[in-house]
């Protein structure tokens, strides 16, 4: 069973007749299995956050479809929508994107908040999240008095926290020092294992995609290439490498 | 592109941040030319005085104090708001002087800001002023009963554009020096740093309630003339908890919400709640004052509004028992020609007459009661029947007089009276001896009436009551000099009887000086006096609304970036644009509903106090005054949460 499924996802910047048309994708296809982690890896202006903007709904494709669950999020309307978001996903970006004037704990409830659920399933709901992924202790902290590391996982609590079809997470670890990547990676790979949770992660860096099961290649808006992780995260991060070599463009620096 | 050019298309990319500081400057500038330009009206200085010399003088002044009030408040106005602008701009100074802008360039570029948003409220300011400057003038014209041609005084033009334009300058270079200068990467990251969770003192806020609560008990329990000593220190308490209250309190009140579980965790509340917070922080001093000025000018407003529904009672005429009284007495005496011009008048007028009372009263001498010179004083004396027949029309106890016995009438009410103790006796003695043309006969004084059951020679003299035969022997011996002969007429619309009641002063001469009296003329001048005053007040309560308002609009588009922000967050986690409204909806209705209550509140103890002050009912005519705040103020909020949401979707959506 798919969870999440797309069909020749096409996405155009700049048409009707003004200025220069782009390709941001072209013809593209995913298929996601439910419980799996995938990566999805490519050069700057590949088109993966264009890919990602679709998957999560907040961006429409030109042509094709992107089924969730079995449903095309893209024929509801703006309110639908959102309730569908709110309902099915779960996100992850780069800048965190926690609200200042919550607190961590009231952070990681709003979706549940938002659904209008009872109080004892948001209280035990957020004991949950806060063990799985090591943040007891700062629950009662404001965002700012938390390191980056944490307020990542903060994020994930919140991303995780209704149970969504899938997480879809945008470049985590680019505002992260190497040690708080790695705790973040852990903590993915746990919720993606322990709770069978699907993740679908747009990233840059090698190292955080060899957390993944699978790792999908985009260049130029095309699918490029795909490789499955068949033994230990060691041997996957050197495969990962050689891909990357690969594809060329932005990745040379990085190596 | 010069520094101009570069000012010019700041202001213009940030219209929806200025309109409406300029908003409130325009309509500051049309007033204040409005009424400039009715004292400069050339009818005012040459002309004759309006009909009545006090409300010729008395509009005078009272514009006057306006201009003044108005003045002084754009200084302050001004001030605040141009500070408050150049301290939210940091960032944008910050990147100014990173791209190598002195200090002194960057001064300049605001001054020239400041200078072009000037001369713009001046120029519409003057537009709108002259245009509305004939419907004001239609306003006075009816107010004081002259005839103001429309006028454009050139001379209020300049002073108003002199004045407004020096104002500007002044204020907003003072504001300039006051800039301080900090280190540019401070500056830059400025916006950047996230707000602390506001804190509190509960110690405070216990306070802010406390003052609250003595001052308005205060003001409610205090009677008479001890209101006058309690007011002082009741205003200072007042204010200093209204201080308190929005500094402190609003801000423990809203975390004790957002530590009430049930309300907290319900849907949108948390977002609204938590970032109502910060926004009561940034705003509680702007809404404590926005809520002083907003008492101030209730009260006032409202107090107003009462007089103007009690006139009646101030100034006693719902105690006169007819509408209109005209006496005939001396060479005056059987002229029947007038009485019915009188009536003759009122009728044209369209009024029909409901009573009319003819009465012949003789005055005498009571030599009982004499005073120092030894001199009897004088005393109307009345026959039973026609006091009952007076009595029965004013809604008054009517009396049974026995040959021999007499009933004094004091003509006013005096409640410590009582029947039974003779508390409160206004006659003390057991006997009247009536004097008439050399005869003298003793009248025992059975009781005492009060209250006056004929119109105008009452307020002036004592009644005596006698039996219908006494009144007869004393008709007798009495002279036409002796005589009064009362005629009282009652209409059935006495408010609509001033024009004709003019009219009737008019026909009857000076002949009548003293003896003719309508209720209508005292009447209609005191309501055009307090209705000119209510007109101004509104017109200052307009000015005050309008400027603290535009100072809290700009407070909450100030942060609009960052909230921006936080609902783009929102909308990525996925909320509906109805949440989104309504949580927009529950942080602007707080901010702006807030002082309007707090000022509602204050505005009604006072009232109260007022009302102990001059025993008279004030509360009721209040709320009538408060509802049409409320609705205004409504309108304003709904026009500034469109205005918000708007800019919202627009960051959002972009």
């Amino acid at each position: 069973m798919f969870v999440l499924e797309t069909r020749g996802l096409s996405k155009i910047y700049g048409s009707k007749g003004k200025g220069v048309a782009v390709k941001a994708l072209d013809d593209f296809s995913i298929n996601v299995k439910e419980g799996e982690f995938v990566g999805i890896m490519g050069p700057s202006g590949s088109g993966k956050t264009t890919l990602l903007n679709i998957l999560a709904t907040i961006d429409s494709p030109s042509s094709g479809e992107v089924f969730i669950k079995g449903k095309n999020p893209h024929k509801l309307d703006k309110d639908e929508l959102a309730l569908f978001r709110r309902k099915n996903l779960g996100f992850i970006f780069q800048e965190f994107n926690l609200l200042d004037t919550l607190s961590v704990k009231e952070n990681i409830i709003l979706p549940l908040v938002l659904e209008g659920r009872g109080q004892k399933e948001i209280e035990k709901k957020v004991m949950d999240m806060a063990n799985i992924l090591n943040i007891q202790d700062i629950l009662n902290k404001r965002t700012y008095e938390i390191s980056g590391g944490q307020q990542q996982r903060v994020a994930c609590a919140r991303a995780l926290i209704n149970d969504p079809s899938i997480i879809l997470a945008d470049e985590p670890t680019g505002n992260l020092d190497s040690k708080a990547s790695m705790d973040l990676m852990e903590a993915l790979e746990t919720i993606n294992k322990k709770r069978g949770a699907t993740i679908a992660m747009v990233t840059h860096d090698a190292f955080a995609a060899s957390f993944c099961n699978r790792i999908v290649m985009i260049k130029d808006g095309k699918f490029f290439l795909e490789i499955v992780k068949s033994s230990s995260r060691q041997v996957f991060f050197k495969e990962i490498l050689d891909a990357l070599s690969l594809i060329g463009g932005g990745y040379n620096e990085t190596i | 592109m010069k520094l101009y050019d570069f000012a010019f298309k700041n202001l213009k990319g940030n219209v929806y941040r200025y309109i409406m500081y300029y908003l409130s400057n325009v309509f500051t500038i049309a007033v204040f030319y409005i009424f400039l330009n009715f004292l400069f009206h050339p009818r005012l200085k040459s002309g004759p005085l309006a009909p009545s010399a006090t409300v010729h003088v008395g509009a005078m002044i009272g514009i006057f104090i306006c201009l003044v009030i108005i003045i002084i408040f754009t200084v302050l106005f001004i001030g605040y708001a141009t500070s408050m602008f150049i301290k939210s701009r940091g960032k944008e100074f910050g990147l100014l002087s990173l791209f190598g802008m002195t200090n002194r360039q960057i001064r300049k570029y605001v001054m020239t800001e400041s200078t072009i948003i000037a001369v713009l409220s001046i120029i519409t300011g003057l537009l709108i002023g002259v245009l509305f400057s004939k419907l004001f003038f239609m306003a006075m014209e009816a107010f004081m009963g002259i005839a103001l041609p429309f006028n454009i005084s050139l001379i209020a033009l300049f002073i108003t554009i002199v004045a407004f334009f020096i104002l500007f300058e002044i204020v907003n270079l003072l504001a300039l020096v006051k800039m301080k200068n900090k280190e540019i990467v401070e500056q830059l990251k400025s916006s950047k740093i996230p707000k602390e969770l506001p804190k509190f003192s509960r110690r405070k806020s216990a306070l802010g309630v406390i003052l609250l609560v003595i001052g308005y008990v205060t003001a409610w329990i205090v009677d008479g003339d001890l209101v006058i000593l309690a007011m002082i220190p009741v205003v200072l308490i007042v204010v200093l908890g209204t201080y308190f209250i929005f500094t402190q309190f609003s801000i423990a009140l809203a975390n004790k919400l957002t530590n009430n579980k049930e309300i907290f965790y319900n849907k949108t509340n948390m977002i609204a709640f938590s970032q109502m917070i910060f926004k009561l922080k940034d705003t509680a001093k702007v809404l404590f004052l926005a809520a002083i000025l907003g008492t101030i000018t209730f009260t006032a407003t409202e107090t107003i509004y009462s007089f103007f529904t009690v006139i009646p009672n101030i100034l006693g005429i719902s105690n006169i028992p007819q509408d209109i009284a005209i006496v005939q007495r001396g060479e005056n005496l059987y002229d029947e020609e007038s009485i019915d011009e009188a009536i003759r008048i009122l009728e044209d007028e369209g009024l029909s007459i409901e009573d009319f009372f003819k009465v012949k009263l003789i005055n005498v001498t009571n030599e009982t009661d004499k005073d120092s010179d030894g001199n009897g004083s004088y005393i109307l004396a009345i026959s039973n029947s026609d006091y009952n027949m007076l009595a029965k029309s004013a809604a008054r106890e009517t009396v049974t007089v026995r040959e021999g016995e007499a009933i004094y009438n004091y003509p006013f009410m005096n409640y410590l009276y009582e029947e039974e103790t003779e508390a409160g006796r206004m006659y003390p003695y057991e006997v009247m001896a009536l004097s008439l043309n050399g005869e003298i006969k003793d009248f025992k004084v059975k009781r005492e009436v009060h209250g006056p059951v004929a119109t105008l020679i009452m307020r002036y003299s004592d009644l005596v009551i006698l039996n219908d035969n006494d009144y007869k022997k004393l008709l007798d011996n009495a002279t036409e000099n002796d005589l009064r002969i009362f005629n009282g007429i009652n209409v059935d619309q006495w408010k609509r009887s001033y024009k004709a009641s003019l009219e009737i002063e008019d026909m009857l001469g000076v002949g009548y000086d003293n003896n003719f009296y309508s209720k209508a003329i005292p009447y209609i001048e005191m309501r055009s006096f307090y209705g000119f005053a209510l007109f101004l007040g509104f017109f200052i309560a307009f000015l005050f609304f309008l400027a603290t308002g535009s100072i809290i609009y700009f407070k909450l588009f100030n942060e609009i970036k960052q909230d921006g922000i936080e609902y783009g967050i929102l909308k990525k986690i996925g909320i509906t644009k109805k949440e989104m409204n309504s949580m927009i909806t529950k942080q602007i209705g707080v901010i702006f509903f807030l002082p309007f209550v707090v000022s509602t509140l204050h505005s009604l103890f006072a009232l109260k106090s007022l009302a102990n002050l001059l025993d008279v009912l004030l509360i009721s005519n209040g709320l009538i005054v408060m509802v049409g705040y409320f609705i205004f103020q409504g309108i304003y909020f709904l026009i500034i949460r469109k205005i918000y949401i708007n800019k919202i979707n627009e960051l959002i959506y972009a």
